[in-house]
């Protein structure tokens, strides 16, 4: 028990600081150095988990490319990189989905956004079948019964049809889909309302949709989890997902009639059948007429602002876009993603000319 | 009492001897007070941010929000009830699992381990309290999740499926089972360590007089002890259930992501706390955005009401045998 | 109480089958009790088990590799962990322990003071999530960013009313002749409750700080709203930061094995973290007097 010290006329006492408080004051004196070091070349992106392996591995390679440049990539799904976007709380978003109308509106208008076409991929129909070896194939009616709940077991005749001489057990069909704001969403929703008009009526199309049956898995990292770890789930993900996971995935049946494997030569072959690039490049490449076409096919555009308000970043984010899509091609091959094809290449080096950091283009030296 | 006497003589003190100290008084009185209305602000900026956040989703949808189904995104019509009956199902039926085996635990831990042992297995149990909601989510998803699905659930969905349409659902895994069985073992501890500390202090004379009466051990705590530590064991479970309600992401980890009303006991859902958790960052319009907000004004609404009413049955109790919370 | 005493004696009069519905009765308890018990051996089990190998040097220095490939670590976590907890600490300590001064020496029956009990009471209820939605609308909405401080700002926003009440609890404890004491020898009010209260109840004030501390570190919710997670190590207070348990939440949701181990490794280190510092801090505190 500390003395009571005696306090004169005065009344004033002596102030002496105890170890918790110098403690208190070095803790203070790091952080605020910490602070000083603030590098401008941190960025935040965030957006698709569609992308999110290679836009790691972007990342990575770029970071040791350039060590001062950090971008720091958060999938937490395409409809977040778009909210985060329009919040202006993140240097670009990334999306499998374009921005809609509304949503250009509350970015300022269409002029004053700028979407770059980065990479292009497969949504495959994922499954959890153990007993089946047979790599399984989907047509469009499936697919949509599946989702819609009109089908119920994989041994329903509408799967057998696709599969004939494949012994389907009698299991239910577990659907896993998103429950987060999707790009993948977006590109499997457009599919099936292109494909389906109970679909088209029922659901619709978008990132967030109102799922008739079916649970929700967060990110394409959490529809892959949860199909690895339930009997007869059936979701749809990025190939990357599947093929890194080892999860197996179908065939599925294009327009021209065919079962297409989700191969990204086959996605460069939708991507090719799109007759005309928008100049907004806001397009989308489901349902493609070509022999060879994947039918649920998409794009990732990252998303800026054209007029940047921060000039050193706008710099920074234009410089690793340009990169992306000129030198980072190469690793889009090594984890299945299609590269893009030469004229798309193009349009989106010009978009991204048009970014203006402090009145001049930010990708000028 | 003491208090009143000292603050009596204090002010005795104060008014015979004018001192200049006085000013010091002052000084640290309007600091600390102005400390606490800073924490009143927050709080109740807490309340403003959520009411201006839901405003555009309040006008749209006013208190029918609050009773409707269905979540469409695309059409903006949504409604929470599945949210809120979520939240209440979650919690009550985690405090019933873990009132019952808590309950049970204490006395086993007071009434039959040897002292040498009570020290101890009280303290294992209360490290259930040391592991953050997020690792009961890891085991929640990786571990009992894939166990439930391919033990109970198969077993409820084959046996008593067929009969009961309760039981005839999908068998995930994730969902309302297990968000339920790991949110209980995350209450375990809340209600072995303060039913344990309430039925300590029943006191000896009473049990023996039972004993006395030739009333066997069992008897004398249900009959005496229980009844005895009565408020104590309710105030635990009053202070299980204001955490229950609050449980965020173990449970948005668990309980597998559904907005319509469970059907069976294999359905997923979404309580309040997990839907904005999962939600917020990936919303696809303002006015979705808006609707989670008006979840999170629901969810504070209801956790301040629960938790105020805690606040006075617990004081009611206290002091009564000797309860503290 | 007393007709139960009466029926309890009346079934007494069963002899044998007494001795069987004691023994039926108390083996469940047993049994309850073996299975609390076993949730937490088997928590613990499957964390040692699965998350000690990711456990290495190279865990705790090195930041994650990309997505799906072995080897990286945890480190910015680690690092930002400890930056949030700090932040937070400068929020939720002098906040904190003002308002539990408040509450123990200075709450008089009057309209404020009720009030203000009761607030702090309740706000000790709100759901992290809820506070981490404030957050975002007032600190990173307006400044266009994920950051640290506003991680550290509701982590320590949800620390106010932890160590309010238990501040409040450990001064209430401190007997009241020692403030008469300090009183009668002519000390000022303030001083009596500044050199001799709280330093009386030190060792209680910082064992709630330490509590609320490891409460906080495992609060996840509200960062995932501020403080976003980052892949690299932090560099600004105003940039988002990584947190241990953000990385446990995406490893443990993504489909990748590695994740999966990395995210026990990160859980492991998390919860002996928190397990360790709790049993040096009640062997510290058994030595004093006692506190309850």
């Amino acid at each position: 028990m500390k003395t009571i010290r005696a306090t004169g006329a005065k009344g004033r006492v002596s102030m002496r600081l105890s170890s918790r408080g110098w403690l208190v004051v070095i803790v203070f004196v790091c952080l605020a150095h910490i602070g000083a070091l603030a590098q401008s070349g941190a960025l935040t992106g965030a957006g698709s988990t569609f992308v999110n392996p290679l836009m790691s591995k972007w990342s990575k390679e770029y970071h040791t490319l350039h060590p001062n440049v950090q971008i720091n990539y958060q999938s937490i799904g395409s409809g977040g990189g778009r909210q985060q976007f329009l919040a202006k709380t993140v240097a670009f978003g990334a999306s499998d989905a374009p921005l809609t109308d509304e949503q250009l509106a509350q970015a300022g208008g269409e002029a004053n956004v700028v979407h770059v076409p980065v990479t292009q991929g497969a949504v495959v129909i994922a499954y959890n079948l153990a007993g089946v070896s047979a790599q399984l194939k989907f047509s469009p009616e499936s697919i949509a019964g599946m989702y819609l709940g009109t089908i119920r077991m994989w041994n329903d005749p509408k799967i057998a049809a696709d599969n004939p001489g494949v012994s389907l057990p009698s299991k239910p069909v577990l659907v896993v889909h998103r429950s987060d704001g999707s790009g993948t969403t977006d590109i499997f929703t457009d599919y099936l309302t292109k494909v389906n008009a109970e679909w088209k009526t029922k659901v619709g199309h978008g990132t967030s949709v109102q799922w008739p049956n079916g649970i929700g898995g967060q990110g394409n990292e959490g529809i892959a989890n949860q199909v690895r770890n339930t009997q007869g789930g059936v979701g749809y993900i990025e190939l990357a997902y599947a093929r890194q996971n080892k999860i197996p995935y179908g065939l599925v049946k294009n327009r021209a009639g065919n079962y297409v494997d989700p191969d990204p030569k086959n996605v460069t072959n939708a991507a090719a059948s799109l007759k005309e690039v928008p100049a907004d490049l806001r397009f989308s490449i489901t349902d493609q007429a070509g022999a060879q076409a994947y039918p649920i096919a998409g794009s990732t555009w990252v998303l800026l602002y054209r007029n940047q308000q921060d000039a050193e970043q706008g710099k920074l984010v234009t410089a690793f876009a340009e990169w992306a899509i000129t030198d980072g091609q190469k690793y889009a091959t090594e984890l299945d993603y299609a590269v893009l094809a030469k004229n798309l290449v193009q349009k989106s080096q010009a978009a991204l000319r048009t970014v203006m950091c402090s009145g001049k283009s930010c990708l000028q030296k | 009492m003491a208090t009143a006497t000292a603050d009596v003589l204090t002010s005795q003190l104060q008014q015979e001897t004018r001192r200049p100290s006085d000013r010091g008084d002052r000084l640290f009185e309007a600091v600390i007070k102005s400390i606490v209305g800073v924490v009143l602000v927050i709080f109740a900026g807490i309340f403003v941010v959520l009411c201006t956040g839901a405003w555009p989703a309040i006008k749209r949808f006013g208190l029918r929000f609050i009773v409707d189904t269905g979540w469409d995104p695309v059409h903006l019509a949504f409604g929470a009830l599945p949210f809120i009956a979520g939240t209440f199902i979650v919690a009550l039926g985690a405090m019933a699992l873990a009132g019952g085996i808590g309950l049970l635990t204490a006395v086993c831990v007071t009434e039959v381990l040897p002292r040498w042992l009570q020290g101890p297995v009280t303290y294992l149990i209360e490290m259930l309290a040391f592991i953050p909601s997020v690792v009961y989510g890891l085991f929640g998803l990786l571990v009992l999740a894939p166990f439930l699905q391919s033990t109970v659930e198969i077993w409820l969905l084959e046996h008593l499926g067929p009969r009961f349409s309760i039981f005839n659902g999908a068998p995930y895994g994730v969902g309302y089972l297990s968000a339920i069985v790991i949110l209980a073992v995350m209450l375990l501890p809340l209600i072995v360590t303060l039913s344990r500390e309430a039925l300590i202090l029943v006191p000896r004379e009473l049990k023996e007089a039972g004993y006395g009466l030739g009333i066997d051990h069992w008897n004398v705590v249900w009959s005496i002890s229980v009844p005895y530590a009565r408020n104590g064991i309710v105030g635990a479970f009053v202070l299980a259930l204001g955490r229950a309600l609050g449980e965020t992401i173990a449970v948005a980890m668990t309980i597998g992501g559904g907005f319509s009303l469970p059907h069976t006991v294999m359905d997923q859902g979404y309580t309040l706390a997990s839907v904005i958790a999962n939600e917020f960052n990936e919303v696809s319009s303002e006015m979705y955005l808006s609707a989670l907000i008006y979840c999170g004004l629901i969810l504070f609404v209801i956790t301040v009401a629960v938790n105020i009413l805690a606040y006075f049955i617990v004081r009611r109790l206290s002091g009564v045998h000797g309860f503290k919370a | 109480m007393a007709s139960k005493l009466k029926t309890s004696i009346h079934k007494d009069i069963g002899g044998n089958s007494r001795k069987w519905r004691g023994f039926v009765g108390f083996g469940l308890t047993g049994v309850a009790t073996l299975v609390s018990l076993g949730a937490l051996f088997s928590i613990l089990g499957y964390l040692i088990f699965n998350g000690i190998g990711a456990i290495n040097w190279s865990f705790l220095i090195r930041e994650p590799a990309a997505v799906g490939e072995p080897g990286g670590g945890i480190a910015p976590s680690l690092l930002g962990t400890a930056i949030l907890v700090a932040i937070s600490m400068v929020v939720g300590v002098p906040l904190g322990v003002g308002s539990g001064i408040y509450l123990s020496e200075m709450a008089r029956d009057t309209q404020f003071g009720r009030v203000a009990r009761i607030a702090i009471n309740t706000f000790i209820g709100v759901p992290s999530i809820v506070i981490g939605v404030f957050v975002y609308f007032i600190l990173v909405k307006p400044t266009s960013t994920f950051s640290a401080v506003a991680g550290g700002l509701a982590l320590g926003i949800i620390m106010i009313p932890i160590m309010a009440r238990t501040t409040e609890d450990v001064l209430r404890l401190v007997p009241h002749n020692i403030r008469e004491a300090g009183l009668a020898l002519g000390a000022p009010r303030w001083h009596v409750t500044l050199h001799v209260v709280l330093p009386a109840a030190r060792a209680g004030v910082i064992t709630g700080g330490i509590l609320a501390v490891a409460r906080v570190a495992g609060e996840t919710a509200p960062l995932i709203l501020t403080a976003l997670g980052n892949e690299y190590y932090p560099t600004s207070l105003f940039k988002p930061i990584d947190e241990i348990t953000l990385r446990i939440l995406k490893y443990a949701r993504g489909p990748y094995d590695v994740w999966h181990q990395q995210a026990y490794g990160a859980a492991l280190i998390l919860v002996f973290g928190v397990a360790a510092g709790s049993l040096l801090l009640r062997l510290s505190t058994r030595t004093q007097a006692p506190s309850r």
